[in-house]
Formats: C-alpha cells, structure tokens, sequence
C-alpha cells in the first residue's frame, strides 16, 4: 500500500494510507448523468464530509462506495478501488463488499427486532458465536456507539421504542459490530435535535481512530467540525477536495465560497 | 376583506343542505344494517340452543342440529387456508421483492386482481369440471380446493401491499450489513410487515366462511357426520340455504341459527384484523 505521512490535518498528525481511491466515476440514472467524471481518494482513519446542495450527487457517490445503489436503470463508470480492488466489476454476491462497507442512513432504520437483536443478527451472518461471546461483542458494539449505558437494562425492548438520536447510534451500533472497513454515514444527524447531532459527531471523531470515515451532509458546523478533508460537489462534480480548514478559510474556488458562506444552496 | 353579505349567506346555506344530505345518506346505510343486524340476533338467538352444536341436520319431519355444517365447514376453511396461505404469501412476496414493476410482474398482479373479482360460482363450476366430474362425485377436498381459489388472491393482494408499505430504506439497511437478499426479507421484512400479512388470512378466512355457491357444485352437501375428506360434506352456507328454502318452521330455525353463526364469526375475524392492523402502525 502506499503509505504515506500526510500534512497535519485538523491538528491531528499519523501515518495513514488511501483506502478509496475513485477514478473517472460517472454514474447514469437512466438518461440523467448524477455525477460527472469524479476523482477522489478517501484516506485510512481519517474523516472525509462531503457538501454540497441538494441533488448535487453527494449521497450518490457515497451510495456506489458499497454499491447500495443496485436499481434497473441505474449504471455507474470509470473505477472504484477499495485497497487497490475495483469493486465496480464485482459481480454476484456483494454481501462481502457490505462487510467491510458498512452505512448509516439519513434516517434511523432500526431492524424491527429487540435491541439486543439489532446488533446480533449482523453479526450472526459472519460468526457463529457461543451466547457469551455474542453477548459481549453486542456490549462492545453498543459501548463503541456510546448507547450502552442507555440500553444495558432494556436490551429485549424493541429497537424502534428508542428516541430519534439513540435509534441512529443503534444503527452505527450495528454499522460497526461487524468490523467493516469504511464506514459510510449519509446525513447521519439530519433527523436529529442538536443534543443527539452532537453525540453523533463526537462518536465520529472516536470512530476515526479505527476506520476509513466518510460522511455526507448540509450541516456545515458537522463537516467543519469532524471532518479531516471535504470535498464540495455541485451538480455532479466534484468542485474542490482539500483539507477541512483550508476549504472552510481558504477555498480556491469561488463556487465553493459561496455555498459555504451561504449565498446559494 | 369580509365577504359579500348575500355570497355568504349563500355559501352556509348550501354548506348546511349538503351536510345534510351526507347525514342522510348515512343514516339509510347504517339503518339497513342495523336492521338486518337486528333481525338475525333476535331470530337467531331465539334459534339457537346447545343441541344445534352437538345433533346433526335432521332429515324431513325430524329434528336436529348443525354439527355436521359446523364441522364440514370448520374443515373445509382450515384445509382451504392451510393450502393457499403457503401459495399466497410466496406470491406476494415475489410481486412486492423481486417482480416489481417489470412486465411480467404487472401481467400476474392483473390476473390476481381479475381472480379477486371473479364471481364465486364461476370458481365453483371450474372446480366441479377438474375436482369433481373426473373423480365422479363431489367430495369435501373438493370443496376445500374451490374455497382455497377464493382466498388465494386475497392473501396475494394484502401480502403485496404490506410489504410495499415498508420503507425502502428498511431493505437497504438490511442489505447494507452483508445479509443476502432472501435473508432481509424473511428476517427484517417478514417481521416488519407481519401483522398486516396475518390481518390478509384473517380477512381471507372471514370472506370464505359466508361462500355458497361455490361449495354447491363442489362439497355439495351431506346430511350426515363425515369421516373423511373425500365424500360430500355439509357446510353452514349451503345448510343455511337448503333450511332457508325449506317449508317447515324448526328447519327455518336452524337457518337463522347457522346465520347468526357465520356473522359472529365473520364480524369477529374482522375485528380481530383490525386491532392486529392497528398494532402494526402503532
């Protein structure tokens, strides 16, 4: 792999490596081109936010990262390389992909099952596990998702009689229990209060420490905020792609000035 | 800006006669009902003593009870629904998961439509002519196989749509953990829609109970206690229909006695489906 040390970013220094590496990605839904020839590598253990306004193609790009978005009508082209393997040309089963993929959507999408279930049916797809080690990789999941101290007495209630907030950290709960890569996060808060935004963002910035983080979202205090790099896309295009703090105070393009100080989007 | 005086007062009045007549129309609805309603509990009731439970229909001149109708038809229906439910809910499933939009997908959803819509004594005829003519007599299996082609659809339709109701995004994060596709729905899917998919056999089994004309060229009728399956069995509908038409008072009893029966049941059944569909949104 090619390792390299990367300048300091968020004030955070380490060695790291490309994980992603997208290549001339275009992507068709039918006749509608969402996104435009789109190079960009995502790094190992870092965060990258990607912005932009509405129909932009933020959350497509991240939807082909593990090929979620597998509709009639819909292609995608150029190459998507996931530690050097184009996981465009992947035919057949991709439930591997999805294990070492793994995503949190827009909106909380707890499975309808216990809690505790939640976290263990993912889990029992990869592993057959004595009931005590499951309980513990359970704990462990929710520890990580920092919602074990909400759950631990409630764990057979089901999984949607949660609040909003605690029902996303279930599903970055059951996200990371099977130990995937990358972790992809689409507008992971944008259903949530400030408090429950928040928690999500500190629990991204422990997350980072582990995984390749990717995160889509329209809340520019978040992208600022947890974001190592940002990528700003608009119709289709990737505009700018640099570390978070030169793109928030210093944006080469004036496209990207002017959504992020809000004069359109 | 206030409105015209005369144009106001224009608008109430209409305001007033057609909320009027929608009153109206109500009422004649509900008061029909109530009215049939009304009729088979005092008649019924009157009718109905413990013998119809444990004596069987009476031959001419003698008295007797329904067993051999309830028994024939509690059969009947359980063998109908244990065959069509499997068959239903597979295809449902298909339609809503995997058909989907394509053409093939439209061309059966059009023909379960059609067969849900079909009348009753067309699907008994076309059981008389493959289940009873080549075996040369009616027989309950018979029976069973016209009631199962009425539930069948059904059971197809509720299946489908409940599993359509299921945000999309449900199956995408099913999906997006590694779980094959087969897999999210029988372990996310199946369980999210449930309830709703249960509700379908229950309203299946409530509109197969009050079939007549169906069973009457298929298990046609037999005045005794059957033993099995293969020979002519008596049911409540077609029991209600012969002692309806009959000129003797205590068999008319009977009649309204087994209506009051199967309306208990198919008001219950019906009601039972709605608590469990109200569980499911909640």
């Amino acid at each position: 792999m090619n390792t390299s040390t990367l300048p300091v970013a968020n004030g955070q220094s380490g060695a790291t490596s490309v994980k992603i590496q997208v290549r001339n990605l275009d992507y068709f839904y039918g006749r509608h081109q969402a996104l435009k020839h789109v190079n960009i590598d995502f790094l190992d253990r870092r965060v990258t936010t990607l912005i932009g306004p509405s129909g932009c193609g933020k959350s497509t790009l991240l939807r082909v990262l593990n090929r979620i978005s597998e509709y009639p009508g819909q292609r995608a082209e150029g190459e998507v390389l996931l530690d050097g393997q184009n996981i465009l040309s992947l035919s057949g089963d991709l439930t591997r992909l999805r294990a070492r993929v793994g995503m949190v959507f827009q909106k909380p999408t707890p499975f309808p099952m216990s809690i505790f279930e939640n976290i263990a049916f993912p889990i029992r797809l990869y592993r057959r596990l004595s009931r005590a080690d499951l309980d513990a990789e359970v704990e462990s999941a929710l520890r990580r998702a920092a919602l074990w101290d909400e759950v631990k007495d409630k764990l057979r209630q089901s999984g949607l009689s949660l609040s909003g907030g605690q029902q996303q950290r279930l599903c970055i709960a059951r996200a990371i229990a099977i130990k995937p890569e990358v972790l992809l996060l689409d507008e992971p808060a944008s259903a949530l209060d400030p408090i429950s935004t928040a928690l999500i963002d500190d629990l991204v910035w422990e997350l980072r420490q582990d995984y390749c983080v990717v995160i889509v979202t329209h809340n520019m205090q978040q992208a600022a905020r947890v974001g190592d790099f940002t990528g700003f896309m608009y119709l289709g295009e990737l505009v700018e792609f640099g570390e978070t703090e030169t793109i928030f105070s210093n944006p080469s393009e004036k496209r990207t000035q002017d959504y992020i100080t809000g004069r359109f989007g | 800006m206030t409105p015209d005086r005369p144009l106001y007062l224009r608008r109430r009045a209409s305001e007033f006669v057609m909320v009027g007549l929608a009153w109206a129309s109500t009422l004649i609805g509900v008061a029909v009902l109530a009215l049939i309603l009304a009729e088979l509990l005092r008649r019924g009731l009157m009718a109905l003593h413990p013998s119809i439970f444990y004596r069987t229909t009476p031959a001419p001149g003698a008295s007797g009870g329904l067993l051999n109708a309830i028994v024939g038809s509690l059969a009947m229906t359980f063998i109908a629904i244990l065959g069509a439910t499997p068959v239903g809910v597979l295809a449902g499933t298909w339609l809503a998961e995997y058909g989907r939009e394509s053409k093939y997908a439209q061309v059966v959803r059009f023909l379960n439509d059609t067969l849900l819509s079909a009348p009753s004594i067309i699907i008994g005829l076309f059981v008389y002519g493959i289940a009873v003519r080549p075996f040369g007599h009616f027989s309950g299996w018979a029976g069973a196989l016209a009631l199962a082609l009425i539930a069948l659809p059904v059971i197809v339709r509720t299946t489908e749509d409940m599993l359509s109701l299921i945000p999309e995004s449900l199956r995408e994060a099913g999906v997006a953990v590694g779980a094959p596709r087969w897999r999210m729905i029988v372990s996310i899917a199946y369980r999210a829609a449930a309830s709703g998919v249960v509700t379908g056999v229950l309203l299946a089994v409530a509109r197969i109970s009050g079939e007549t004309a169906p069973l009457l060229f298929t298990a046609l009728n037999n005045q005794f206690l059957t033993s099995g399956m293969n020979t002519p069995m008596a049911s409540l509908p077609v029991a209600i229909f012969q002692f309806a038409m009959s000129p003797y008072a205590d068999w008319q009893e009977l009649a309204w006695a087994g209506a009051l029966l199967v309306s208990v049941t198919v008001l219950a059944l019906n009601v039972g489906a709605r608590l469990l569909a109200r569980r499911s949104t909640q």
